[in-house]
Order: C-alpha cells, then structure tokens, then sequence
C-alpha cells in the first residue's frame, strides 16, 4: 500500500499526483490519510465539553473534507484510493496507520499548511522522516502546481 | 515512472538500503541509475579524520553497481569529490544535471552522530533538490537480507 499523507495544500496535492501514479505502476491500494487534532484551549488543556460539539468537530470534518476533496481528484485521474482519517499528533497518526496498515511506502508533501508555512520543510514531514516504518517520498510543491492552488 | 533515479551513495550501511531500494525502483519502472559518491576530501569535520578506508568503501560501491549491472540494471557511477558545499549540493546538482524523476537517499551516512535520526546530507538533500526525495530508513525492506553480511563485515 502507498499511504500518500494530505492536508490538501500545494505540496499534498503534488505528493497525490505521484503517490497515485506510484500505486499504479506497482498495482498497489493507494490510501490518502489526513490528520486531525482536537482543539486545545490554553496551555493545551482540551476544550471544555460546553462547547458545542459542532465545533468540537470541526478539525475532523476538515480533515475529512480534504480526504474527500483528495479521493475525487483520484477518481478524476481513474484511480480508487482508500481514506483513512486518523486523530493527531500528525507524525504518530502517520506512522501508526503506516505500520498497521503495512504501508510500503508513505508519500508526503514537503510542508503542509502548518503556521510555519515560510520554513521549506514542515515539521510534520521532518518527524515522519524520523520515525517511518517504511521509505518516505517528500515531494516539494511545483511552481506551476502552487501557482494553480494560489488561483 | 522513475526514468533516472540519482543514488546517493557513501559505502555506509544507512547508504546499503538506500542502493537496494534504488535497484527495486529502477527493475519496476525499467529506468536508469545514476549513483553519485561524494569523496571527503576534507577530513576532520567536527568529528576528526572522516574516511581514511575511501578506496575501500570506493570498492565496495563499485560491487555495488555492478551488482545491479548482474540484476540487469542501467547503473552508473559519478564519483566526485568537493572543498566546497558538501555533498548535498553534488548530489542535488547531479540530479539536476540528469534531470532526475527521484533522489533515493539512506537516512543518514558515515557521520551520523548517535541520537540524530535524519543526517544533514539527507536534510540538506531535501532543501536543494528539485525533484522529490525517496529517504529509505535503516530498517526498510532489503536490510534484512544483507544484515548478515554487513556484520560479518563489521566484525572483520
């Protein structure tokens, strides 16, 4: 199985494109996973369940939405990909479903929307690189690919 | 899908995988590899006299790629050396010159220091090429198989 990880920025979207064509030419499932956190109040305390869990929810759905958005550029492009939506920490979540699901491979984007945007590598790409169970393809975004998200 | 797959390599275990997992990517899409070595030439870094074994690590590699040639694979080797730079730059810049589809790299090569999991040839990697980069950890798939070998050679 390729496992490609996505948050639907420029750098995920090009780690799709390759992850799905890698699946194919092995004949392999390809699986979009993106991660979700609960939100956290001040000094990380999770949010009180007063909130309304519609709000509560939100990260999830939209990690969910991404997953969605990401699966119809695949069916778009002819390929079927699986959707695994797993709960944060970003780099365990990777690496956990990448080992239980026996990922061969786990495609990522070089950086993903996190705050620190400027930074070139994410830490996200950085700590899955240290923690795989398996080869990890960071791919950067393309200036044409970055310049169409930015449209 | 990987036409030209530019291999770091540097005779280090970290580096072994990384060469098995090139020829398994290379036999799939039918592409070519093109291995690039780095000498350092400037010993003695922050940690002292780096490689004083580089003809034999040199020959090690060169099994290396003929290896592959048996497996009925296009490999090539660039060796070069550098003052200036560092290695990622000659590798990134291979790449660029081969028009590469893929840079495989081992996490980490003979400088690794204890503790730190991700090199900074293979960081740095990350920064300057502009293709994506496959980074095979030590555990991957092939490590097992030449486990043996590597300890025996070790112990020798």
């Amino acid at each position: 199985m390729i496992l490609i990880a996505t948050d639907g920025s420029a750098p995920a979207r090009a780690a799709e494109a390759i992850g799905l064509e890698l699946a194919r030419a092995r004949g392999e499932i390809a699986a979009f996973v993106s991660v979700w956190a609960p939100l956290r109040a001040s000094f990380g305390v999770p949010v009180p369940e007063m909130l309304d869990s519609e709000f509560l929810d939100a990260e999830r759905t939209w990690a969910e939405e991404r997953l969605a958005e990401a699966a119809g550029r695949a069916a778009a492009a002819g390929t079927d990909a699986e959707t695994i939506v797993a709960k944060g920490p970003a780099v365990e979540a990777i690496c956990d479903t990448a080992t239980r699901r026996g990922a061969d491979m786990i495609v990522i984007g070089s950086h993903g929307w996190g705050a620190m945007m400027s930074l070139i590598f994410g830490s996200t790409t950085l700590g899955v690189l240290q923690h795989a169970p398996c080869p990890v393809l960071v791919v950067r975004d393309q200036p044409d690919a970055a310049a169409e998200a930015d449209a | 899908m990987f036409g030209t797959i530019v291999l770091a390599v540097d005779g280090s275990r970290p580096s072994d995988n990384a060469v098995d997992y090139a020829g398994r990517l290379a036999k799939e899409s039918g592409g070519r590899i093109v291995a690039v070595h780095v000498k350092e030439i400037m010993a003695g870094r922050a940690a002292g006299p780096v490689h004083v074994d580089e003809e034999e690590l040199l020959q090690k590699i060169r099994g290396q790629m003929k290896q592959l040639n048996d497996d009925g694979i296009k490999a090539e080797l660039q060796v070069t050396s550098t003052m200036t730079g560092g290695p990622a730059h000659v590798i990134a810049d291979a790449a660029a010159k081969e028009s590469a589809d893929v840079i495989v790299t081992g996490t980490r090569g003979h400088t690794a220091l204890a503790g730190v999991f991700l090199g900074s040839v293979a960081q740095r990697l990350l920064h300057l090429a502009g293709c994506p980069v496959l980074v095979v950890p030590d555990s991957a798939a092939g490590a097992k198989t030449t486990d043996a070998a590597q300890e025996a050679a070790a112990v020798n």
